[in-house]
């Protein structure tokens, strides 16, 4: 039985939507392939196999090869000078802060603080903190606090789903802003990014509808996994983000530091609701309506997650997310065709579903590439001839230490010297991530709407924020 | 900047180096092609054209030598894998031309960059004095055989032109390649180390290097240590010796006159008392007396062993080697055959009676793993 779900929730929801995982279409596409692959292997076992690795070996390859592409495209471009900051603060936009927040006492106070000393006028921001129904416990801190305006506390009614972005469908309902941003309890926007934002709008086309701030970690020395994790982060938000700008092609937002232009984002419907990676699908739908998304050169810092179970837990959020996007846009492939083109429809494909799916193929090659140095199965030699093995060791011993490059170029740029050295553990964490893949694509299956939590400390954020 | 400003800009950058990298490629390869057409194939194409055709048919021996030598490293032959699809079997020594030269043309547009910083050269002479050196470059060594060091010059020239660049990650990136031109001709290995020794002299010198200079001084190093590890590990896994390529690396490059005599005189030998025998050669000369072998039914290895002969083989094998003094000797393999006794020479070859395999039984070949 479907949960019940409140009809304002559904009347919210953009018309393609990840409320139905695979359409009925998609389910007999999916079934026919199945079949047709059991065919082919009943019919010529070795042929089908070859024909796979074949195929998979081509994806490696042209996947590493745009996300390089992405990367050093952004780093042959520096970001030009900034736009000229919009003049007087009585010219200033108003602007609606949303922070969806649930069971993060410990980090509402930093929080608050911190956003109360955004460079901003007060009475052109609206604040609104979006506090579940039956999350006491945050309501009740939010009461000692005494918060006053630009702060509103606003709660949302405890229904399904319980997910970030139906809270922001219900905070969009409130805003009054001509402005929107997304912030988390943890975030630490630079205390004059609403201004480059404002500025950024101002000087911009109409088409550009979104810009998306630089993500990075505070906390970023605190062990391995977050050094690892920020040069991920260094090298997605710094390089492969300002690349796809650069290129033209769909940005899929990055969680957070989303500013909108609050009209269009209503007209939208705001965020699909049900999809768990709601950031980047509208990313996707904006650019498909023929809007922009804009990189502005501002930074938040976050917490990075520390400890690697909620790494993986919080990973497995972001790849089943991946796959939902994935699923919901090859609904509308015609749509994406037209109005994309097939040069950014290919692009949307290597963004989304080749990440995915390489993540999840990855622990069988690292299997076939450790027993064949170690055992050398005869198997492996026959599915591997001459020009599939040169092109898989092409893709082994260049592309890895490409990205393993990329990472350590990313660092240098954001000035993160000492993260240097560590890059060169980067493989390791491949391996969490396709942990985390795994996680995610196995729970689209029987729980594709639950919200994986990320816990965060939040402690001394405040002053630990650059 | 403006979006259209910058689509602007872009598009003239875009057709900018669509022009200058279109017009490399058709200069170089026009050039190499009217040298081989011209004089014929040099020395070290020919072998690797041979290796190449070895490689391509999955031959344990085409492996083992894209990846044993110090004079024929593998990236050039590795870059002229895109032109093989395109050229019969007979012709791949254009398709190691062609590779070599689009390692280079690869890098015009960096040369021309770093001939820009020069102050006295005009910013409209950069790119066609870029062109001018690679030509000559092209010409003059293509003449001499040594394309690969072409190819090698480029790669440093970018690397060059990269540290010079003001961006922190433009300037560590050429690392990389500092790591490709060691593995495309000796020079490069030494121009590597030479880099690599000086960084380090920095360093020494300057304790209080920048926190910046010292990162990016840690990833030009990984990059060239990996490049170089990429060569140890290949030869770790097919030569059973990661140092298999440092064991020849004193030792010159014969010059194409010095070949034709030895082999005549190999063939007059091999005609004569020898003809009973199964000929056997050992190194990366064996490529250049392909079809004297092959006439023979003789056969060629990388590096030699009794155990990796056919057991089938009626005929006593017969190792030939060159003699010390002789230029061919550069090319040889002088592993120390186990059981070899001397049965002959010649001015310039030594004959070598060699037990037969170990292995008798099931036309089973060798007791010694061949990756």
């Amino acid at each position: 039985m479907k949960p019940a779900v409140p009809d304002w929730v559904v009347e919210g929801l953009p018309p393609l939507n990840a409320r139905t995982v695979l359409s009925r279409g998609q389910k007999l596409t999916a079934l026919l392939l199945a079949l047709l692959l059991a065919l082919a292997f009943a019919w010529r076992p070795y042929g089908t196999f070859l024909a796979l690795n074949v195929g998979m070996i081509v994806l490696y390859l042209v996947f590493s090869y745009y996300k390089l592409f992405l990367q050093f495209r952004a780093m042959r471009s520096p970001p030009g000078a900034p736009p000229p900051a919009v003049a007087g603060d009585e010219a200033l936009p108003r602007f609606s802060i949303l922070v969806p927040l649930y069971r993060e006492e410990s980090a509402l106070p930093g929080l608050v603080a911190h956003l109360g000393s955004l460079d901003y006028p007060p009475e052109k921001l609206q604040i609104l903190l979006l506090v579940e129904e039956d999350d006491a416990g945050l309501r009740a801190v939010a009461e000692r606090l005494r918060l006053a305006p630009p702060f509103e506390v606003l709660v949302v009614p405890a229904c399904l789903p319980r997910t970030k972005p139906k809270a922001c469908n219900y905070g969009l309902r409130q805003a009054r802003g001509d402005l929107l941003v997304i912030y988390d309890a943890e975030d630490r926007p630079e205390r004059d990014q609403l201004r480059k934002a404002a500025a950024a709008f101002a000087a911009a086309p109409d088409s550009v509808v979104c810009l998306q701030a630089r993500l990075n970690f505070y906390n970023r020395d605190r062990n391995l996994l977050t050094r690892l994790f920020t040069a991920e982060y260094s090298a997605w938000f710094d390089q492969c983000l300002p690349g796809l700008y650069l290129l033209d092609a769909p940005i899929p937002l990055g969680g957070t530091s989303n500013h909108f232009r609050l009209g269009t984002l209503r007209q939208m419907r705001g965020w699909d609701a049900f999809n768990v990676t709601e950031d980047c699908d509208l990313g996707i739908r904006l650019y498909i309506l023929g809007y922009r998304t804009g990189i502005l050169d501002s930074t938040t810092w976050e917490e990075a997650t520390f400890r690697v179970l909620p790494w993986i837990r919080q990973r497995s959020r972001w790849v089943k997310g991946y796959i939902q996007t994935w699923l919901v846009h090859m609904r509308q492939q015609r749509v994406m065709l037209r109005d994309m083109g097939a040069g950014r429809t290919a692009q949307f494909h290597l963004l989304f579903g080749a990440t995915f799916f390489c993540l999840l193929v990855n622990p069988v090659y690292w299997l076939m590439t450790l027993l064949w140095f170690t055992a050398r199965p005869a198997f492996i030699s026959e599915f591997f001839p001459l020009w599939v093995m040169l092109a898989g060791l092409v893709s082994f011993i260049g592309a890895n230490a490409a990205f393993v490059l990329a990472s350590m170029l990313a660092c240098l740029q954001r000035r993160y010297f000492h993260l240097v050295p560590t890059c060169l553990l980067i493989p390791g964490y491949w391996v969490l991530m396709s942990l985390g893949a795994w996680k995610g694509a196995l729970q689209l299956i029987w729980k594709p709407f639950f919200w994986e939590k990320t816990p965060h400390e939040a402690q001394a954020a405040l002053e630990t924020a650059p | 900047m403006s979006r259209s400003g910058a689509a602007s800009d872009t598009a003239t950058a875009r057709v900018s180096f669509l022009f200058a990298t279109g017009a490399s490629f058709i200069l170089l390869a026009a050039i190499m092609a009217s040298q081989a057409a011209a004089e014929g194939i040099g020395l070290l194409v020919r072998i690797r054209a041979a290796v190449l055709a070895d490689f391509l048919a999955g031959l344990p021996i085409g492996r083992q030598a894209l990846v044993s030598s110090c004079r024929l490293l593998p990236l050039p032959s590795f870059a002229a894998l895109p032109f093989v699809p395109f050229l019969p079997a007979h012709g791949y020594g254009y398709a190691c031309r062609y590779g070599t030269a689009l390692v280079a043309a690869l890098n015009t547009l960096p040369l021309a960059g770093l001939l820009r910083r020069w102050p006295r050269m005009p910013a409209w002479g950069a790119l066609p004095a870029a062109l001018l050196l690679q030509a000559a470059g092209a010409a003059w060594l293509g003449a001499a055989g040594a394309e690969d060091l072409l190819a090698c010059l480029a790669l440093l020239a970018t690397a060059r032109f990269l540290e010079g660049e003001t961006a922190i990650a433009r300037r560590a990136l050429s690392g990389v390649f500092y790591g490709l031109a060691l593995l495309t001709h000796p020079a490069g290995l030494a121009a590597a180390g030479l880099r690599l020794l000086a960084m380090a002299a920095r360093h020494a010198g300057r304790r209080r290097a920048g926190a910046g200079q010292r990162a990016v001084d840690f990833t030009r190093l990984a990059s060239v240590t990996y490049c170089a590890a990429i060569l140890l590990f290949l030869n770790w896994m097919i030569m059973r010796d990661p140092f298999y390529p440092l064991r020849h690396a004193h030792r010159g490059i014969p010059r194409e006159g010095e070949v034709a005599p030895a082999l005549r005189e190999l063939e007059q030998a091999l005609d004569g008392p020898l003809a009973a025998f199964m000929p056997v050669a050992s190194g990366h000369w064996s490529h250049l007396a392909r079809p004297l072998l092959a006439a023979r039914r003789g056969t060629g290895f990388i590096d030699f062993h009794p155990d990796k002969l056919h057991a089938g083989e009626p005929r006593s094998p017969l190792l030939i080697v060159p003699r010390a003094d002789t230029p061919l000797f550069a090319l040889a393999d002088v592993t120390r055959v186990p059981g070899a006794l001397l049965l002959t020479q010649t001015p310039r070859w030594r004959f070598y009676l060699v037990p037969r395999p170990a292995v008798a039984a099931g036309g089973g070949s060798s007791g010694v793993l061949e990756f």
